[in-house]
This record gives C-alpha cells, structure tokens and sequence, in this order.
C-alpha cells in the first residue's frame, strides 16, 4: 500500500511533448489519444513577456469527481491510489468527461471506452517509474509514495513548495506542480 | 465538449416526456371532457423518453458496443446523478407506459399509480438539470437555477408538445383550455426571467463563467441564442399566445377557468406557431447551455 | 457479483432502451472475467541509436513479439543521457509506416514511377553513371548526405572511387555561416560547457526548441548553480521557462550586439589579456575596427537599451572564463543572414576575449577517438580524388559540409549532371522549392535513396527504397566530447518490407556495376570491427551495449593548437582577405529590411519537429493540429493595427508566392517580423500525413546565396500580410 503521487516542476518544462508521445506509445494509443496535454500562459506586454507551461493529466484525485459521477462503476480506484478505469465496465457516457476540472478524460474513439493517465501501474508495480517521468529530458518530473515521508518526492515538494492545481475545488489531486 | 447534440435531445426529449405527462394528467383532472389533450399526453410521454433514453444509449459509444455493460449503470447509486437518473427515468419510464397503456384500452388507472407518474415526471424534469447541474467543474452548469430553469422549460415544452399534437388531431382540442394557455405564457415569462438570473448571477462567479456567458451573449453562440432561444423559442411564442389570451379574455369576460364558449373557428396558425416555437427554443436552450460550456481554468 | 446483477433484470426489462438491447448478445460475459490477463509476450529491448535528429541519442528499443513497442533512453549516451524526445519516441513508429516506399522505382514520365527490380536499378544507374563520368568528367556527379555514419563513410570512398570530390551535406540551410566564420577564427566549433557555466547567452538558439535531452539537462544544472540565462531571439522561444532574460533583438542585427559587446570588453579592458597575447593574432587590427561599434551605435541597431549592452558584457566578464555566448547550430546566424558569417567570427571571438577555450565552464573542443581502418591489403582504398570541386566559388566554406543548395544551378548550368542524394530533402529544404526542382530536373540522372517518397524523391529518375533506422545496420557512429563516445545503429527489428535494401549494398552494388567493386568489398559488421580495434572493444560487446565511452577524457585548462591557419585565434583572418572579404569582423547590414507594411519572415525549430522529415509521422504531426501550431506569429500590436485577430486566416504574400495560413497573435514576438515554425509545408502527395499542413518559409525565399558563407540566407525574405477576404 502506497500513495503514489508526481512532482512537475514547470520550470524545468520547455514543452517538448516527449511524455505525451512516451505515454502514447506505452499504451498503445492511437495518435489523436493523448494523456497528457499542455496549457501555456502567456503574461505581460512587449517587450516585457513571460510564458507559463504547464503539463496536464489524470491528477489521481483522492477525492475524484470521475469516480463519484460514473455510473457503472468503472473508475476506481486501486490499493496505492491509482485512478483507474474499468475497461469492461466502460460505457462511454463521457459523464467523467466532463466532469473532471483538469480535462484528463480522452474517449478512445474506437472502443468508446474513456480513458486516462494510469500512472503507468504496470511499470510501477514493477517498481518502475512512470514513462513520462523516466523520458522527461529535463527531469522535470518525480514520482513517488506521497505516504513515506522520506521518498525523493515527499521531500522535494516541501523543499521546492511544490502545490496541487486547484486544490480550492475539493479533489485532493495528488501531482504537486512547482510554479 | 464532449456532450454535443445527442445529448442536447436527450435532455430535451425526457423534459418534453415529464412535461407531456404531467399536462395529460393536470388536464385530465381539470378538464375531463378534454380527452384528446389527455391521451396526447399520455401517448406521448413514453415513445419520448424512450427516444431520448436511446440517443443517450447511442452517445455512449462503448456500451452500444457492449451493451451488457448497461447493467452497470444501476451501480453507482447514489453517488453518480446518472445512476440517480438512470433508476428515476427507469420507473418513469414503467408507470408512463402503463399510463399510455391503459389510457389506450380505456381502462381506468389507480390514481396513486398517477400520483407516482406526476412525482416521477418532476423527477425526471428535474434530473436533467442536475445531471449537468452538479457537475462542479463547470461553472455555467453548477448553479441551482439550471434545474429549475429546466423544469420549467420541460412543463412548458411539454405542454407545447402536446398541444401541438392535440391540435392535429382536433383543432379544437385545445383552443378552449384557457387555463393552459394561460399556464403557457406564465412558464414562457418565467423561463425568459430565470435565463436572465442565471446568466447574470454565473456570468460574475469567475473569469470562465464570465467567458461562457459572454459566448451566449456576444460571442460564438450569440445568434442562436439571441435569434433561436430568446426571439423565436421564448418571445414570439410569449407574444402569440399572449394576444391570444387578451383577446379571448375580450370576448369572453368574464368567464375565467371556464370552456370558452366561442363557436368561431378557432384560428389554427397560431397555435402552430407557438407550439413549435417553444419546442424549437427548448432545444436550443439545451443546446447551448452544453455547447457553451467551458471547464475551469487551471492557472 | 455476476448474479446479484442479474438479479436486478426484471427491473431492468422494464427500461425500453436497455431492454431492447439486452436481447443483442451475452458474449460480453466472458470479457469480464479476463480483466487485464497478461498475454504471453516476448519482450526485449536491444540498443541503436535514434535517426529523429542529428543528435542520434542512444536508443534502447522495445520489441514485442517481433514488433517495435516503444523507445527508451541509453543511460550512457553523452547527447541522450537516458532521455527521449517526442521526436526519438515517435519517429520508432515509422518502419509501420503506410507511406513506406516499398521497391526500387524508375521514373517514366513526369510524375509517374514503374517498379523495378533492384538488378535492373543497379545495372542502370551504374551504367549511366559510368557514361556521365566518362563523357563529362568525375566532377560533374556529386553525393548528398543526411547526416548520418553510413553515408559519412561510403559517400566520400564512393566519390573517391569515381574520382569526384562534390560531396554536400544538409549545412547550406543548416550551419555553414557559423560554421565558417568558427572555423577560420578559432578553428572548429566547440562544445559549451553550459552547465558549468556561470553566464550563458543564446543568440536564436533554443534548447527547449531545438531538443537535445543532454543540453536541456546541462541549462538546467547550471540555472541551479546560479547561473544567468540570457535569451537574445526576436521571439520568445520554449527556452524561456530556463532563462533570466529576453532581449527581443531586432532581427538581423545580432551582430552589432556581439560587437557592442565586444566593444565593451575591450575599451573597459575586461577580458583576458593572457590568453589574448598568448594564443591568438592580430587583435591590434581588431581593436581598431571595435573601437567604432559603441553601445550607443549598436541601441539603435538592434533596438537593445545600451545599458544592457553594458550591463551583459560587464557581468560575463566578471565571471570569465565560465561564460559564454553559445555556439549555436543554425539558430539566428547558422544560415540566416547576409552577416551571419561575421556574426559567427564575433561570437567566436567574444568568447575568446573571456578567455574561455577549454576552461570549465566555457569552449570545450571535444575529443574523438582514433579510429582503426580496414586491412588495406585486402580492402583497397580509393585514392583520394583532387579535382575542383563544384562549389569552388565559396573557398571558406568546408569541404565536409559543402554549399548543396547552389547544385540546381550547377545542374542548370550542366556542370553537374548526376546526383545521389540519400535521405535528405533538397527540393524542400535547402532553398526555394521551384527553383531546386527547375535546377534538378536538369541532371540527366537523379538517384534517391530514401524511405518515404520525399518532394526530392518525387523528381528523381531512380527512387531506391532503404530499410529504416530500426530495420538495418549502420556504420559506427563516433560522437565527440569531453569524453568521447562509439555508438552503434543495428537492426532491431526484421524488414518489415523484404524488397528494401540499406544504402551500404546500394552503394556496393553500384560499385560493382560501374567495375569498382573491388573498393567495396567488405559488409558493415567488418568496417565497424576494424574501426573500433584500436579500441579495444568487440563489436558483439558495442552491440550489447550500444553505446561505449571511451575514457580518454579532454585535458582541461590547456589550451589546445588550434586548427587555423596559425594555429592560434584569428582576430585578423588572412584566408578571408584572400578571398575578398574583410580580414577584420566589422558590421554589415542584413540583405533587406522591411518597411512599416511589411514583414521579415523568420523560422525557427519545434521541440517535436526535425524540420520537415518529421512531419509525415502521425504522431508528431498530430500534435500541431491539436496545437494549431503550425500558425504564424506575429505580434499583437502589430495585428490590432492591422484588425487581425487571434486564429484569423491570413494571406502570406512574398515576390514569389502566397501561403494561406492562421495567425497567432502574441507579445513573444518583435514586431518587425512573423515567424513560422520550420517543420512544414510538405508538398509531396505520398506523404499523407504532412501533406498541406502548414507552409514553408522557403516557399517565400529568393534565390540569393551568402558568398561568404554559401547559405541561402533563410531570413533575408520580406512578406506583407493580409487579411484572407479584404
């Protein structure tokens, strides 16, 4: 029993996509499927301009809206808190869809199923990192047991300050995002 | 978004489904001898939510496939308001099929059996609301007016609905139900009236509630919902009917809540007019209300 | 579970919807009950390296019963550090590839290809090739590379062994100018040392942009050591999340900045006066020539307050030698502008006025291992050919890299009349596509090697179909640095289709066919085994690893003979004035400047494209439309001036063309210029995918070569926008 959780620290982010084609190609998605999504900011005028980037996907909420809304039952979530979807219980209502404020919800549009990140839970019960988190060229990224307090990622998100998105919305996301 | 126009009939057919129960069931009480209006109801309310019910099951491409998997939907209850909903429009679905069955062999049926069919056509208005009601991370959805704004349009789409069918079938159905008429124009009044609230009061909860609203308003969806939802769905109608009902008061006064005795042909354009009107912009109120959604922002 | 389900059935029966779709079928029962089995699968994970770019990243490839599963990082390898770009990851799904070319081909009228066999393409193409050379001489065939080993090795012996020494690579659009103006002043092109560096300029370079996972990493240790990023870019490029400091330079102009700054080191006698007087000749010269390019003259150049000017070069000099302005690749004077060559000169000797050649923290020249050659007595070697070459007008630039982009025009001219040109793209990349193709089409044989059937493929007369990267063996591939390392490309996976055939036998077999057989006499498993003996590695060992460092690591602090002319930094260039050009750096204005309607159209890379060999790749290209990042961007105020809004399509118009494109309206761009990303505008209808996104900036370009750098200037091109419908 763990409580896996990431670190994004978006400073060392250039958004260069290689988690998102790393991720499709681990699980197989087809190239208009894609987990993981990136949003940019852009603040200030001319000459004096600045850019956010900011990696987004399935948060692994402890309290996930997904879950509470699907009808059949389908997310779940495993022992180490790991949201999952039920492939065989999928109907594609898309109700996690829109449910889920980090838009980390893509229906595979051949099988209709909806789909997520899965924090690679196959490589991790292998002790693995997630493929995003082994391919991320600026190792931007750490993923670890939020529960044991000495884990790289439970000490880096006190020392880099690290914070969920939105935690004002109740979820409890578990990717801690430096800013 | 990822609900798009199936979805917008969905919603829209189970509200014109509870709408057009309940008006059979208020006109039966009312008006016993207004038979075509009650059978119209009745028969109508099923096929509707059955229609309805199975663009939901189209939309949901991967149980369509596996369509076992439907079982599962009974699952989540009550936690998941389609769960919720999946059981209120299951028992609504029973109780106005076996209304519509009876109504067509003419039998009688047990009025608390009614009774139960009136609350579950509520729930069933009202469950559309909620299901994108409570969907927090959306702000132009999360308020508590969306439910009632649907309920009321659901009762007046069904009232639309069912007069516009009567009407076919006898043109003089519904020409003397004053009372309907005048319930009509006081839904119409107040959907136009809560659309405004809700616009107003969510278009300043935050900056996408703002942007949402401002897409009706102004932006993308500013034809549709200026020409479609506010001129023709709510205030052609609203006008129609309600010279209408000037007029008839004019020559009838001062008979209220009484059959209008007129042996004049009634005009049949009108209510043609009306009725379709309203059903169009209980569409596009649907319509809208899921394309113009926006999800929170992130930063 | 199952039967407390079923028991709610006659509730469910009463539900029309799911009633009538319960009679559909139950084979859905069994599904539930195999939720996740693991299939028995054969896994393994073999070592190449990766193709997506120069780079080449060690590889460990996964393979699943038999087929590419994904790609993962060589922990070892000095560019990829166990990393993997979106490009190396994607780039693993084309040997599946629906636009694969799948056998020889001949062309048989304008447009139109029949299939061959490859005995008949040898025979042909050797026999042709022979009548050319006899008829017109050696020189007037030449080779064109991709910047891969293989060809690096049986190019040059294939032109040695015909007696022609034309051979190109992709620098005419890619570094020549920098290239060229570093080879001559400090002799070669070092590697920065970024992470150890306590100042760091980039002039149009982008790490986040142009993404080698081992420079991202290098910036990123250094920002931790606290160091200060500085981006000069009339854009705000994806490095910006790493940098300190935007300096929105006016573009064309980055080489007033450089000699303002330079200015600055020299009349506050900032820099590194012993290394200066020790290892370098003619500074007396430059100094004069400095003295003129003050802060206050390069403000009003470049548009950068000469406070900063001041401020950058005084703040550099204080931590020299751990500061830099990096080396670039193409970036903003690779092949940029009519000045880019002189640019490349002042960089080199900005960095050497800090003093920082082979310091920590500073210019790193790299070590490459000395490799073994094949037993001469068995393999003859062709004897090194010696006659002109065609690009002989640009005497500066280096005969390794070569100006492809002037062949059209030598073909036009019937100087050349045979070309092999393997995996790379001329007709799209290398200068203005009508005037590549007129040119080309002018040779009597064109022979492409490829696997997709490129714009350049399109035209040739003979379409040779290779394996990809993951399906063939290539030669050993040395990469350089402060430890040097040997990687290897083996095949990973089988053919996936039969009838291809990698461009060693091609060469060999054409070799044949021409009687020169006997210099090609040897696979790629005996090249590679008797290049790396000297080593002391096997090659079954490479092979299991993929990647070997050789621990032989660059003395630093010592300051290595240079390889110019006098072995020392050139601040006075006698090869330059030999040639006609200034021996001294000095300011030259851009080619052309816009007005206040017009626009300088300016490119650059994105992190997922590798300019246009990437775009046919469904999952890379898949990420411009979901980005819509194929847009041009141009800056707000500019666009509001002009009633263009965010998204709008717009008309980009030049002399030569009109490209229909989006905008993105944004504050990261000077407003001087439009940008648009390099990885579009693929024009071939066989590339399914890349076809129709986007446009090229080439497309826009006027045939105009940078003769001291022999680059076709990208950025010297002049658009006006408008609005599509006014």
């Amino acid at each position: 029993m763990a409580r896996y959780g990431m670190l994004i620290d978006t400073k060392k982010c250039v958004e260069c996509f290689g988690c998102r084609v790393a991720c499709q190609m681990q699980n197989g998605l087809p190239p208009e499927e894609a987990f993981i999504h990136f949003y940019e900011k852009e603040t200030g005028t001319f000459p004096n301009v600045n850019i956010q980037i900011l990696p987004v996907q399935c948060q692994h909420c402890e309290n996930p809206p997904c879950m509470k809304n699907c009808p059949t039952g389908a997310t779940y979530k495993n022992k180490d808190g790991i949201v999952l979807v039920d492939e065989n219980k999928c109907i594609g209502c898309k109700y996690c869809v829109v449910s889920c404020p980090y838009q980390a919800r893509v229906p595979n549009h051949k099988t209709g199923v909806v789909e997520k990140c899965r924090f690679c839970v196959e490589e991790v019960e292998k002790g693995k990192a997630p493929i995003c988190v082994a391919t991320c060229v600026g190792n931007a990224r750490i993923f670890g047991d939020l529960d044991d307090p000495n884990s790289e990622i439970s000490r880096e998100i006190i020392k880099r300050k690290a914070i969920p998105l939105r935690a004002d919305l109740g979820t409890k996301p578990k990717i801690y995002y430096v800013r | 978004m990822a609900w798009g126009a199936i979805i917008s009939w969905y919603l829209f057919l189970a509200g014109v489904s509870a709408g057009a129960y309940l008006t059979a069931t208020y006109v039966g009480k009312k008006f016993p001898f207004a038979q075509t209006i009650r059978k119209t109801g009745y028969f109508l309310a099923p096929p509707l939510l059955a229609v309805g019910t199975l663009l939901l099951v189209f939309d949901a491409e991967a149980g369509l496939k596996h369509p076992l998997r439907f079982i599962y939907l009974l699952k989540n209850f009550p936690t998941s308001m389609m769960t919720d909903g999946t059981y209120i429009i299951s028992i609504f679905l029973i109780l106005n099929t076996y209304q519509g069955v009876m109504e067509y062999l003419g039998k009688s049926v047990n009025r608390w059996i009614t009774r139960l069919g009136v609350i579950f056509a509520i729930g069933t208005a009202a469950y559309t609301g909620l299901l994108i009601g409570v969907v927090k991370s959306i702000p132009l959805w999360n308020t508590s007016i969306l439910p009632v704004l649907f309920i009321v349009s659901a009762l007046s789409t069904g009232i639309a609905a069912t007069v516009l069918v009567s009407t076919f079938f006898n043109r003089q159905a519904c020409y003397n139900l004053l009372t309907v008429k005048k319930i009509h124009v006081s839904l119409i009044g107040i959907e136009l009236l809560l659309i405004f609230i809700m616009l107003y009061i969510t278009g300043s909860a935050n900056e996408v509630a703002y942007q949402s609203v401002m897409s009706l308003l102004v932006g993308e969806y500013s034809s549709l919902f200026w020409i479609g939802l506010i001129v023709v769905g709510l205030v052609i109608p609203f006008l129609i009917e309600g010279i209408e009902i000037y007029q008839h008061g004019l020559a009838t006064k001062p008979k209220y809540h009484e059959i209008s005795a007129t042996s004049s042909n009634p005009s049949f354009v009108p209510t043609l007019i009306t009725e379709s009107t309203v059903l169009i912009g209980g569409f596009i109120l649907r319509y809208l209300v899921l394309a113009a959604a926006m999800t929170i922002t992130l930063f | 579970m199952l039967t407390k389900r079923l028991s709610r059935r006659t509730f469910l029966k009463a539900s029309a919807a799911t009633t009538a779709l319960l009679s559909v079928g139950t084979f859905e029962f069994k599904s539930w009950q195999k939720i996740h089995a693991d299939e028995k699968t054969n896994l393994t994970t073999i070592p190449t390296f990766c193709n997506a770019c120069s780079s080449k990243c060690g590889l460990l490839v996964h393979v699943k019963n038999g087929r590419v599963w994904k790609v993962s990082g060589q922990p070892d390898h000095p560019f990829g550090k166990g990393k993997v770009c979106a490009r190396g990851h994607a780039l693993a799904s084309i040997p599946y590839s629906s636009d694969r070319l799948t056998q020889p081909m001949k062309k048989i009228a304008e447009g139109k290809f029949e299939p061959i066999t490859w005995e008949q393409a040898y025979k042909e193409i050797g026999t042709k090739l022979k009548q050319i050379i006899e008829k017109n001489g050696p020189g007037s065939f030449v080779f064109i590379n991709d910047p891969r080993p293989t060809g690096k090795f049986y190019g040059p012996r294939f032109l040695n062994a015909v007696g022609s020494s034309n051979y190109f690579g992709h620098e005419t659009v890619c570094s020549n100018a920098r290239d060229t103006g570093f080879n001559h002043t400090i002799g070669g092109i070092p590697g920065g040392d970024v992470a150890n560096s306590k100042y760091i300029v980039f002039i149009g370079r982008s790490y986040g942009d142009g993404v080698r996972p081992a420079s991202v990493q290098a910036l990123i240790k250094a920002k931790e050591n606290g160091a200060h990023v500085v981006i000069v870019d009339p854009r705000l490029n994806n490095t910006a999340p790493l940098a300190d400091e935007w300096l929105p330079i006016r573009p064309g102009t980055d080489l007033a900045l450089v000699l303002a700054m330079s200015n600055v080191l020299v009349t506050e006698e900032l820099y590194d006066k012993e290394f200066i007087s020790n290892y370098s000749v003619g500074f007396e010269e430059y100094k004069k020539t400095i003295m003129e390019y003050t802060p206050e003259w390069a403000e009003k150049i470049t548009g950068i307050s000469k406070e900063t000017i001041i401020r950058i070069a005084r703040d550099m000099a204080k931590v020299k030698p751990k500061a830099m302005i990096e080396q670039s690749w193409r970036g903003a004077f690779g092949s940029t502008y009519a000045n880019s060559v002189d640019t490349g000169r002042a960089v080199a000797l900005f960095n050497a006025l800090l003093g920082n050649i082979q310091q920590k923290g500073g210019y790193i020249f790299g070590k490459s291992p000395k490799l073994g050659k094949l037993d001469e007595s068995i393999h003859p070697t062709p004897p090194e050919a010696t006659i002109p070459r065609v690009d002989a007008e640009y005497p500066l630039v280096s005969h390794h890299t070569g100006v492809a982009a002037i062949i059209p025009q030598k073909a036009k001219e019937g100087i050349v009349k045979a070309a092999l040109i393997i995996q790379t793209n001329p007709v799209r990349n290398y200068a203005n596509p009508k005037y590549m193709i007129e040119g080309l089409k002018s040779l009597e044989l064109m022979v492409v090697i490829d696997i997709q059937m490129s714009e350049t493929a399109s035209i040739a007369d003979y379409v040779l179909p290779e394996p990809t990267y993951l399906e063939r063996d290539d030669v050993i591939e040395v990469t350089p640095g402060v430890k040097p390392a040997i990687s290897i490309r083996q095949k990973v996976i089988e053919k996936v289709h039969a009838n291809t055939v990698p461009a060693d036998r091609i060469f060999t077999e054409i070799a044949k066919e021409m009687g020169l057989g006997d210099y090609f006499n040897f696979s790629v498993d005996q090249l590679n085994q008797a290049m790396i003996a000297p080593l002391g590695i096997t090659l079954s060992e490479l092979k299991k690893k993929g990647t070997i460092i050789i621990d032989d690591p660059v003395e630093l602090g010592v300051v290595p003979k240079l390889k110019t002319a006098s072995g020392k930094v050139e601040f006075y260039n006698e090869s330059f004035k030999k040639a006609g050009f200034s021996p001294v750096v000095q300011w030259m204005e851009p080619l052309v400047k816009p007005d206040s309607s017009s626009f300088r159209l300016i490119t650059g890379k994105q992190s997922y494209h590798s300019h246009t060999f990437t775009a046919n790749i469904p999952y890379l290209i898949q990420i411009t439309k979901d980005y819509n990042s194929e847009r041009l961007w141009i800056n707000r105020t500019r666009a509001n001036q002009m009633g263009l809004k965010d998204g709008d399509l717009v008309e980009v118009v030049s002399e030569l063309t009109k490209s229909k494109i989006r905008i993105y309206v944004t504050d990261r761009i000077h407003p001087e210029c439009v940008f648009v990303p390099s990885g579009y505008g693929n024009f071939s209808k066989n590339l399914t995918y890349a076809n129709g996104v986007g446009f090229s900036y080439l497309d826009h370009l006027p045939f105009h070569m940078d003769p001291i750098g022999g680059t076709p200037m990208i950025h010297e091109c002049i658009v006006k926008i408008r609005k599509v419908g006014v």
